[in-house]
């Protein structure tokens, strides 16, 4: 699993959860969003991106952090 | 009337009325042509959604004297075959005619049965034909890919990386892209062939902010309110135009610009509201009922909103500018702009989350009933209702298939439910097929066969026979089953299981010629030269070579071919095998295929029968050219190539070479095929052998010591090389034993190539034992085996021992013709190595006539293609013999090879 958090410019509802696949949005602070929740893998991270980029937001921040068995991986 | 399919490779209409640009226009005519011919190759649109990228590519073309080739792509196209060939379509609205031979070489290269054949397609000599189809149109024209973000597929952005790289001045590139594609563009970059058209360009100025709301509402905006309309919308022009859309229903625009000012909303969503907001109730319906559709008809419209007022509401939406594109000139095909779609859809799915599935499964209705399964399909899944879409999907899957949409199958069968696949036979059929040629997840493919025999198959000899030869009927769908179940045992090397399926399976075709045959050929045959009955695997053979030419698909047959020369090599008939393979040639030839890989492979086989008569120059010439036709194709002809030419090496006694040869196939080659693997080891053992590797040879054998176990006829060579082994440690008692056996063994499978060097390893065997008399009677029946064919190497390769049991039979008069010619060669051999002996001669000893001469004119400066002219030889043998010159001399190049040969005094007469 992997835990996705991205922050994009413009403010969208809570309303928008189903369009980026049951991730949690929410309004975060100086008119920006965040995106965030678990993931499956990597292609599901990529998902996210370009239904963003669909959209034509801008991010301003990406933190994708690794979970459980592909953390380790990482070490 | 134009089809949907056709909207595809249209240019669509521009709208009159857009916010010209000429200074966009203008940066995009930079340094694009001189005298009629492009100067650079590619212009770049690649901006985020809503920059009017589309647009600004269409004002642009649309100034420009030249013809434009449109794509407009979608996610369906990520599969080669079918992204190429819009390709090839838009070209050919160009300038007819341009194409149709790359056209009719992608249908052939593609065509399925040469696909389950024959592994992955090739694209690299399809884009060479289609390279210089395009240098040679009257006119240059530009190709515009419009939505390439689209396309994920490796295999497309590689081909147009290469399309690039070859691009004739006649032709440019245009690239309409929400990402920056892998197409090699900081290579285009540094060499200044790129022009890049990104987001900042596309951004509108102040002074096109005016103009566009000035247009669009009459409202002439002031400078401090532009300065707040350029801060909120960053001059993205969908965002500026839903603002003015707004705003022409709206009385105080100033507010309006305020507003959206102090807001901090996402920009699109927050004007859509505005937008819907002041929308009638009927538009506001009709916009939301449609969005779930990528692109719709009028009467589409009013089959999924059940009314009639489709026309006048398309209309209404064109004039109000509501984003709604018109797809062709006719004003048939529309769809959304795609940022506003995406929105109002969810917008849709907000408001009346239900109703999504069912627009979507009336859509599917029309679809269907308008013929265009595909599209039903689509629908169909994205309404989740997948009961329905493999219903439709059975309907046609042969004929997609055949199609070569495998890409687009894999991508519905994944996407289907398992129970909807599991309801229909047809479908776990080809489930399975399109797992089986996807490398990656041939181990899935078992699950769907299993499910296939599952299935009855009663009652199947009473029904009627299906419409078309592409359909499947019930006999034909248990054949195929079983055809599938035959595969996938031979490629997992199970000998047994391979033959209890393909056993009988002619019986499930035999009613007409379906498409299905020439596979089903295929395999039987295969399966009859498992079991030795050569006789019919040559009919076998015969009749998928027919059924492949009836249905005009020159790879299928060049595969067969293929396949046919390899029995036939089995069964020492070497003369046929040069007969077929110029036969296939030919055909190949004629159908435009003579320069693939698969037509390499034939030459390469044609170079194994010319070193088993010892014409080993001739020999050399063709698996070159075999090599150099493989170049772009599928790895496992260039590895049929490399075993060639690694057995050549062996006879030529270049046993280094050999080695760095082997080296590269075991590290790039290995586990492609069984049967390459196989050959692989053979290989490896006969090195170890001539090398005096006792035990190396030994640990490759160890597994398949045992007589019973593998039946397969690429394991000839591996008994005896059990045997070569044995004599090579002196067990001539052990060897005695196992030829006796062995003999019946190649009798039984058919091999008259084994049985014939297991008599003459039989007859070296008695020799040793001292066994004079016995051993002639056994090298008397080796020459009658060899002698028809002319079969040189195999008595060459097994040494001194039978040179000397020639000489005895020469003394007695026995064959004299043959066996002189034989002693013959090897009187040549002695002069020029002996087994195991390997850089041990003095390097003089070594090079041969042929090689002193091109020695001598590379010492004298000639270039490869020099020598090639001058001794009126190809260019690849002098490359074979120059390389044969630097090993035996150990020199690293041509200065160096000169100059140990003069040291060493060769030269000198």
């Amino acid at each position: 699993m992997i835990k996705l958090t991205v922050r994009v410019i413009g403010v969208l509802g809570p309303d928008w959860s189903d369009w980026f696949g049951g991730l949690q949005v929410r309004a975060a602070d100086c008119g920006k969003t965040e995106i965030s929740g678990q993931l499956e893998d990597y292609a599901a991270v990529y998902g996210v991106i370009e239904r963003l980029r669909d959209l034509g937001m801008r991010m301003v921040e990406v933190r994708v952090e690794p979970l459980g068995c592909d953390a380790q991986k990482r070490r | 009337m134009t089809t949907l399919m056709e909207v595809k490779y249209t240019v669509p209409p521009l709208r009159s009325d857009l916010l010209q640009r000429p200074g966009l226009s203008e940066k995009m005519n930079r340094e694009l042509q001189s005298d009629g011919r492009f100067t650079r190759k590619l212009t770049l649109i690649s901006a985020p959604a809503g920059y009017g990228k589309t647009t600004a590519a269409l004002q642009w073309l649309q100034a420009l004297d030249s013809c434009t080739a449109w794509v407009s792509l979608d996610e369906g196209d990520n599969d080669g075959r079918v992204f190429w060939s819009y390709v090839v379509r838009a070209l050919s609205e160009v300038h007819g005619g341009v194409g149709k031979k790359s056209a009719d070489y992608l249908q052939a290269e593609t065509t399925q049965l040469a696909g389950m054949a024959g592994g992955p397609t090739d694209y690299r000599n399809f884009l060479k034909r289609l390279v210089n189809e395009m240098a040679s149109l009257p006119k240059p024209a530009i190709l515009v890919l419009d939505d390439y973000h689209v396309i994920e597929e490796r295999d497309i952005h590689d081909g147009i990386s290469y399309l690039l790289q070859h691009l004739p001045p006649t032709v440019h590139v245009v690239l309409v892209t929400r990402v920056d594609p892998p197409v090699g563009l900081s290579r285009l970059r540094g060499r200044g062939e790129i022009l890049e058209v990104r987001a900042a360009d596309l951004r509108l100025d102040a002074r096109a902010v005016r103009q566009l709301v000035c247009r669009m509402t009459g409202y002439d905006v002031r400078d401090d309110e532009l300065a707040e309309l350029l801060k909120s919308t960053r001059g993205w022009i969908t965002g500026l135009q839903l603002f003015a859309l707004s705003a022409s229903q709206s009385d105080d625009i100033s507010q309006l610009i305020h507003n959206l000012a102090g807001q901090n909303r996402y920009i699109l969503e927050y004007l859509l509201d505005e937008v819907l907001a002041h929308q009638p109730p009927e538009v506001r319906d009709f916009l939301l009922q449609t969005s779930p559709l990528n692109r719709f008809t009028p009467s589409l419209c009013d089959h999924v909103t059940k009314s009639s007022r489709g026309l006048d509401m398309l209309m209404r939406l064109q004039r109000q500018n509501l984003f709604v594109v018109k797809l062709d000139e006719a004003g048939r095909w529309y769809r959304y702009h795609p940022l506003f779609g995406q929105l109002l859809r969810h917008q849709l799915a907000k408001e009346r989350p239900r109703e999504v599935g069912r627009i979507l499964c009336r859509a599917a209705d029309w679809y269907r009933q308008k013929g265009m399964v595909p599209a039903a399909v689509d629908a169909f899944i994205d309404a989740e209702a997948f009961g329905q879409a493999a219903d439709v999907l059975q309907e046609e899957v042969e004929k997609l298939w055949y199609q070569g949409r495998e890409k687009q199958l894999l991508r519905w069968f994944d996407a289907l439910s398992e129970e909807s696949i599991m309801a229909h036979r047809r479908l776990c059929i080809f489930y399975c097929t399109v797992l089986l040629v996807n490398a990656a997840r041939s181990s899935e493919a078992e699950h769907y066969l299993t499910a296939a025999e599952r299935f009855t198959s009663d009652n199947y000899e009473k029904e009627a026979e299906p419409g078309s030869f592409l359909r499947l009927t019930g006999a034909e769908m248990e054949g195929l089953t079983r055809a599938l179940r035959a595969q996938l045992a031979a490629f997992s090397g199970d000998a047994e299981g391979f033959l209890a399926a393909a056993d009988g399976i002619m019986n499930y075709f035999r009613a007409r010629r379906s498409n299905w045959r020439p596979l089903a050929a295929t395999l039987a045959a295969e399966a009859s030269e498992w079991q030795g009955d050569v006789r019919k695997c040559d009919r076998l053979f015969r009749l998928a070579l027919e059924d492949g030419r009836e249905l005009k698909d020159p790879i299928f047959c060049l595969l067969v071919a293929n396949r046919m020369a390899f029995m036939k090599l089995r069964d020492a008939k070497l003369t046929e095998v040069l007969q077929l393979c110029s036969d296939q040639l030919e055909f190949a030839e004629e159908t435009g295929f003579a320069g693939t890989s698969r037509a390499g492979t034939l030459w390469s086989l044609q170079g194994e029968i010319h070193r088993e008569r010892n014409e080993l120059e001739c020999a050399a010439e063709c698996i070159q050219k075999g090599i150099d036709m493989a170049e772009e194709g599928p790895p496992t002809a260039a590895a049929w190539n490399l075993i060639w030419r690694l057995r050549l090496l062996l006879s030529c006694r270049r046993l280094q070479e050999m080695e760095d040869l082997l080296g590269y196939v075991r590290e790039h080659m290995m586990g492609l095929a069984a049967w390459i693997d196989r050959k692989v080891i053979d290989l490896r053992v006969r090195l170890a052998i001539c090398r005096g590797d006792h035990a190396a040879a030994e640990r490759l054998l160890t597994p398949f010591m045992k007589m019973d176990e593998p039946i397969g006829p690429w394991y000839d060579e591996t008994h005896l090389n059990i045997v070569r082994l044995l004599l090579a440690q002196d067990r001539v008692l052990g060897a005695v034993q196992r030829l006796e056996s062995l003999e019946d063994y190649f009798s039984e499978r058919g091999s008259t190539r084994g049985r014939l060097q297991a008599t003459i390893l039989r007859s070296v065997a008695l020799h040793r034992l001292d066994r004079a008399d016995a051993a002639s009677v056994q090298l008397r029946a080796a020459l009658q085996l060899g002698e028809a064919e002319g079969f040189v190497r195999s008595f060459l390769q097994e040494g001194e021992e039978v040179h000397a049991l020639l000489l005895k039979c020469k003394d007695r008069g026995i064959c004299s013709c043959y066996v002189q010619k034989l002693l013959d060669e090897f009187a040549g051999e002695t002069d020029t190595a002996a087994p195991g002996d390997e850089g041990q001669l003095a390097p003089a000893d070594e090079i041969t006539a042929r090689e002193r001469e091109i020695l001598r004119l590379l010492s004298e400066g000639l270039s490869n293609k020099e020598i090639a002219d001058r001794l009126f030889i190809s260019l690849n043998t002098v490359k074979w013999h120059a390389s044969n010159i630097y090993s035996k001399l150990g020199a690293a190049n041509r200065t160096e090879a000169a100059s140990i040969a003069k040291r060493l005094g060769i030269l000198q007469d």
